[in-house]
């Protein structure tokens, strides 16, 4: 039965080959647990997406309700508390596995000619990783993510001729209030996801076009 | 270095496949059963029935219909609000009591009980209803709806609304 799905599409889209493409690359010899991780975060990026999605359903992002609105997803709504904490420590595994992912990258070598681009849109990945483990941290508006907030926003402060440019950008004023949790949830739930699906792709493309690297002889 | 005895069946690569899809439905169940009960949970609710104290049964005068002020404590999702509610009272025995929506079952205005004619009137089109909310004249398309009512501990109290047949 699902044979015949799997020829009914190919004969129209020729998925077997993108199948094929995907599932049958040559290796290099020598590969192991070490090649996982980039696998890993892409499973753990899935995981925050689809987690995100349904606390999104419940979240209300304006100061009168964020706190009452995670409160009633942790307590009231079935399977709530699993669902914001797998969100929750998914992203800090998200951040250990990208860092784990970038390190074994940098120390095999695998970043150099001709995995250059990979590289590059490797650390953009990883800096819209941060930026959303950021913007999401506000989202209880809890003492906890309001002074983490507040402290992060004037650490950027501090930055050279663009400090204070970059501090009103970031909370949209002076205050940090209303305006600095709309902006971040629009961040944190629309553009670093959009930008990251992006580059994931391209990333993952260039990744599969030029084959993974082969690690270096020990 | 032993070579692979030639068997019927299952070659390395159709086990791998076979691994990798047990091992990601299971992986996928693990994450999806929660949170396809999270987004699913709300059609199984049952919404629980509120009920919202109005009076004190014995405050209630027999036989004559008694406009009560009371307060509803309403809860949408992490909102909890009070709201301002009035409500038509009657009792014909003091132990069995029936509650009007306060609104007429034309277009909403506010009715009241005259004494005089012993009739519900609605001020804005001329509706009229009998003391047991059947429509005597007038464009209300049907009776007085009522409020599910209980007494508890001496309390008169109230629940959903229910829509009159007839």
């Amino acid at each position: 039965m699902t044979t015949k799905i799997y020829d009914w599409v190919d004969e129209r889209l020729g998925s077997k080959a993108i199948a094929s493409a995907f599932l049958d690359r040559k290796v290099p010899r020598g590969v192991s647990w070490a090649q996982t991780l980039g696998s890993a975060c892409l499973v753990l990026f899935i995981v925050q997406a689809v987690t995100g999605i349904f606390l999104a359903m419940n979240y209300s992002p304006s100061p009168e309700h964020a706190y009452d609105s995670v409160r009633f997803i942790t307590e009231e709504v079935p399977f709530g508390q699993i669902v914001r904490g797998l969100h929750k420590w998914g992203a800090s595994a998200m951040v250990v596995v990208v860092f784990l992912h970038m390190l074994r990258t940098y120390f095999m070598g695998a970043y150099k000619y001709p995995r250059e681009l990979t590289w590059v849109v490797g650390v953009l990945l990883l800096l819209l990783v941060l930026g959303a483990g950021f913007t999401g941290y506000l989202m209880p508006w809890d003492q906890k993510a309001y002074w983490a907030t507040a402290v992060g926003t004037n650490i950027a402060r501090q930055a050279p001729l663009l400090g204070e440019f970059i501090f009103k950008i970031l909370r949209g004023g002076e205050e940090l209030g209303a305006v600095t949790l709309s902006r971040f949830y629009a961040l944190h739930m629309l553009l670093i996801p959009g930008l990251m699906a992006l580059l994931i792709g391209l990333h993952l493309f260039m990744v599969i076009k030029q084959g993974i690297a082969a690690p270096p002889e020990r | 270095m032993e070579g692979k005895e030639e068997g019927q069946g299952l070659s390395r690569r159709r086990f791998l496949c076979y691994g990798l899809g047990f091992i990601s439905g299971f992986v996928s169940l693990a994450l999806g059963l929660p949170v396809i009960g999270y987004f699913v949970s709300p059609a199984l609710r049952q919404t629980k029935v509120n009920w919202t104290a109005i009076a004190r049964a014995e405050e209630i005068p027999v036989g004559l219909p008694t406009p009560v002020q009371y307060t509803e404590r309403a809860q949408d999702g992490w909102v909890r609000s009070e709201i301002r509610r009035s409500a038509w009272v009657l009792t014909k025995d003091g132990k069995v009591f029936t509650v009007y929506d306060p609104r007429c079952t034309h277009l909403g205005c506010a009715y009241h009980w005259d004494t005089q004619r012993n009739q519900f009137l609605c001020p804005c089109h001329d509706g009229v209803f009998d003391i047991n909310g059947r429509v005597v004249s007038g464009p209300p398309p049907r009776p007085l709806d009522r409020l599910e009512a209980k007494v508890e501990g001496g309390m008169l109290y109230v629940g959903r609304i229910i829509r009159v047949e007839v």
